[in-house]
């Protein structure tokens, strides 16, 4: 079949093309390799709708953020938790940063944070500031009911579930993409497929993004009345993140050192575990961790125990689950800890644009190329 | 294998300084002994700007020996075990941490476990050390434990062994740890200490500065000194005036220049020596409270399965 534009993922990033350019009344495809959309990055993760404030050591990521923070719960507020206490705690050791240093940093990007005494949430002498912060969390299941409820009512947009390409060629000023028993064309190609992006390069024969990989793990906890509305991250360095995870009620605990389980850093991501996927999962095919038969056991007993250091004993938490997925990570941004959103046209005409970002509100730069 | 291994987490910081050739064959030993008797352990090495290959070493022990996280502290330059210690320790995140000063084992290797089931005894810190101690570290023990605050004798140690709470609690008690083992001793948890039979070998320690700090800070020593100093010059005062009232009785005197000495000579020489401890103490609050980074980590490896 023909459209006008086809979209590779059906992320976050996929639907909300899909649903602006239905809007518009262009025949659109959505593919999806998984049987669901939201089932990987955009659902596993900290779910955190960024201010900023994950970022002191890159003020243009930080501004960014807060800009478009605005906008997105403008938009989409009824998938957000907002009414608890994000704590932003600056790590007395080990830290790149420190308290007067954030403080300062959130000043000058105009983000709230109010100073509030460490020993409220800290064990003594492991932090040197903290701050509440404005700060919220998404909820992907209930963000993706409302996409697939307003793309429900746009016959001009088709999405097609387990579906993932198997070439894509160039034909005259269309993109041919190839999928099990099918074949279908537009001129406009946008590959929104995050982690997989490089296997739709290779596919393609478009050069790869300079990106890494790491398969995270997100730990999903029940927490007890003390810990319930409130959101904690120790900065910035080797610490830990435990806030609730969008409305599900539970809370998402993750760590710079224990999050990752293995990096890869070809340009086809090439892990160990792959070989015990059963076939699922290979270089430049890239199945979804979390269904994944060869995924990782948990790293709970580390992540616990470093929260638990940290966090003063009426914090209680408890394991509920392990989420797992792919993400992949730019190499030039590792230096300042910025990830912006990367944009890159590989064609005219026909078009073909990947994108790359590592944060949900920073979906509205489509918008440019959506024309 | 042992069936039932111990659920709680343990870390351990061991200081390496030069150590090519026997850092392996430790960590070796050590991982050989947490994994038979630990379900989650990790092991914190800190490298004291070592100058030959210990780190490379480490590295090639994290990468075929280790299953659990081994984690490398680059120390930026030399800094003394102190300092590595606390960084190693603020590295760890077990609820119960060992502290390796040394890599050389007098001790069975028995102990290492012996000493957790004395912690889980009640015992928020355990040391474990020597029988036979060198003449100034028993010099040194000996004063420290005669001017002491806490309850608990300070002994040489070939490692330790604490508790998160002790952790906490000395963390609580003080911004910087000038001499961690003091500052355990100090912290009113319950000590105990292990001992086994023989000497620690090669040359550690002796670092007088360090020596004269944990004095100052953790016993009253220099309270007491002063208040000696203070009897003693109250004790000539009175000498002097029986004298000078002889002198007077007599009636063979110049005038004031026997009271004029005695107010010059030794009231100034107590004044001074007043005024040094003083001096020192100042000093020290002013280290402990201005100093926030007292180690300077140079990189941080992680290595982990």
């Amino acid at each position: 079949m023909v459209y006008d534009k086809i979209i590779l993922g059906a992320g976050l990033y996929g639907l909300y093309a899909a649903q602006k350019c239905g809007a518009r009344g262009q025949r659109v495809l959505v593919l999806e390799r998984d049987e669901t959309p939201f089932r990987r990055a955009t659902y596993i993760n900290q779910a955190r709708v960024h201010q900023g404030y994950h970022y002191p050591r890159s003020f243009s990521t930080a501004i960014k953020s807060a800009h478009y923070f605005e906008r997105f719960c403008r938009d989409y507020s009824f998938c957000l938790l907002t009414e608890f206490d994000q704590v932003y705690a600056t790590s007395a050791r080990f830290s790149w940063t420190n308290g007067p240093e954030f403080e300062k940093f959130c000043r000058a990007a105009s983000i709230r944070c109010d100073e509030v005494a460490p020993s409220r949430y800290f064990n003594p002498g492991m932090c040197d500031g903290a701050f509440l912060t404005r700060e919220y969390t998404y909820d992907a299941q209930l963000l993706k009911e409302h996409f697939l409820g307003q793309l429900a009512g746009f016959s001009n947009v088709e999405i097609r579930y387990g579906k993932k390409p198997l070439a894509l060629t160039r034909a005259g000023s269309a993109w041919k993409v190839r999928t099990e028993g099918a074949e279908d064309e537009a001129p406009f190609l946008l590959n929104a497929t995050y982690a997989g992006v490089n296997d739709i390069h290779a596919l393609a024969g478009l050069e790869p993004f300079g990106i890494k990989y790491e398969l995270c793990e997100i730990i999903l906890c029940t927490v007890n009345e003390k810990l319930k509305d409130t959101g904690i991250t120790v900065m910035d360095g080797p610490f830990f993140s435990i806030m609730p995870f969008g409305r599900t009620g539970l809370h998402s605990l993750t760590s710079v050192t224990f999050t990752p389980h293995a990096t890869s850093y070809d340009s086809l991501a090439r892990f160990e575990c792959q070989e015990r996927s059963g076939g699922l999962c290979g270089p430049g095919n890239l199945y979804n961790c979390n269904d994944c038969p060869a995924r990782p056991a948990s790293a709970w007993p580390y992540m616990s125990q470093l929260a638990r250091k940290y966090l003063k004993e009426e914090f209680g938490f408890a394991y509920h689950s392990s989420l797992f997925s792919m993400k992949p990570i730019l190499k030039a941004s590792e230096i300042d800890d910025s990830r912006p959103t990367l944009i890159r046209r590989y064609s005219d005409e026909p078009a073909f644009y990947s994108v790359l970002s590592g944060k949900i509100n920073t979906v509205y730069d489509l918008d440019e190329i959506l024309a | 294998m042992t069936a039932a291994r111990e659920k709680n987490f343990i870390s351990a910081v061991v200081y390496l300084h030069n150590e090519e050739g026997r850092a392996a064959g430790f960590l070796e030993m050590l991982r050989k002994v947490l994994e038979e008797r630990f379900e989650q352990y990790e092991i914190v090495a800190v490298d004291d700007a070592s100058s030959d290959g210990t780190a490379q070493e480490v590295r090639r022990f994290a990468a075929e020996q280790m299953e659990k996280p081994l984690t490398l502290l680059h120390m930026s330059l030399r800094q003394g075990r102190e300092k590595c210690m606390n960084a190693g320790q603020d590295c760890a995140i077990g609820d119960f941490v060992y502290e390796f000063d040394s890599i050389l084992t007098p001790y069975p290797e028995a102990l290492i476990f012996q000493a957790y089931q004395t912690a889980l005894q009640g015992s928020d810190v355990v040391t474990v050390g020597p029988s036979r101690v060198r003449a100034g570290s028993r010099l040194f023990y000996g004063v420290f434990n005669r001017f002491s605050r806490s309850a608990y004798p300070l002994g040489t140690d070939a490692f330790c062994l604490l508790s998160r709470r002790a952790i906490n609690r000395v963390h609580a008690q003080s911004a910087g740890l000038a001499y961690r083992k003091a500052a355990y001793a100090a912290s009113g948890l319950r000590v105990s200490s292990l001992t086994f039979e023989g000497a620690l070998q090669g040359s550690r320690g002796g670092d007088l500065d360090l020596a004269v700090d944990s004095l100052a800070l953790y016993t009253d020593a220099g309270y007491r000194v002063s208040l000696a100093v203070t009897g003693c010059m109250f004790c000539l005062a009175l000498a002097e005036l029986l004298y000078t009232l002889a002198i007077f009785f007599r009636g063979d005197f110049v005038e004031g220049w026997v009271t004029t000495m005695f107010v010059l000579t030794l009231g100034l020489a107590g004044l001074f020596l007043v005024l040094t401890i003083v001096v020192k103490y100042l000093s020290l609050i002013l280290k402990l409270t201005f100093e926030k980074q007292d180690y300077l980590v140079e990189s941080i490896e992680k290595f982990q399965k």
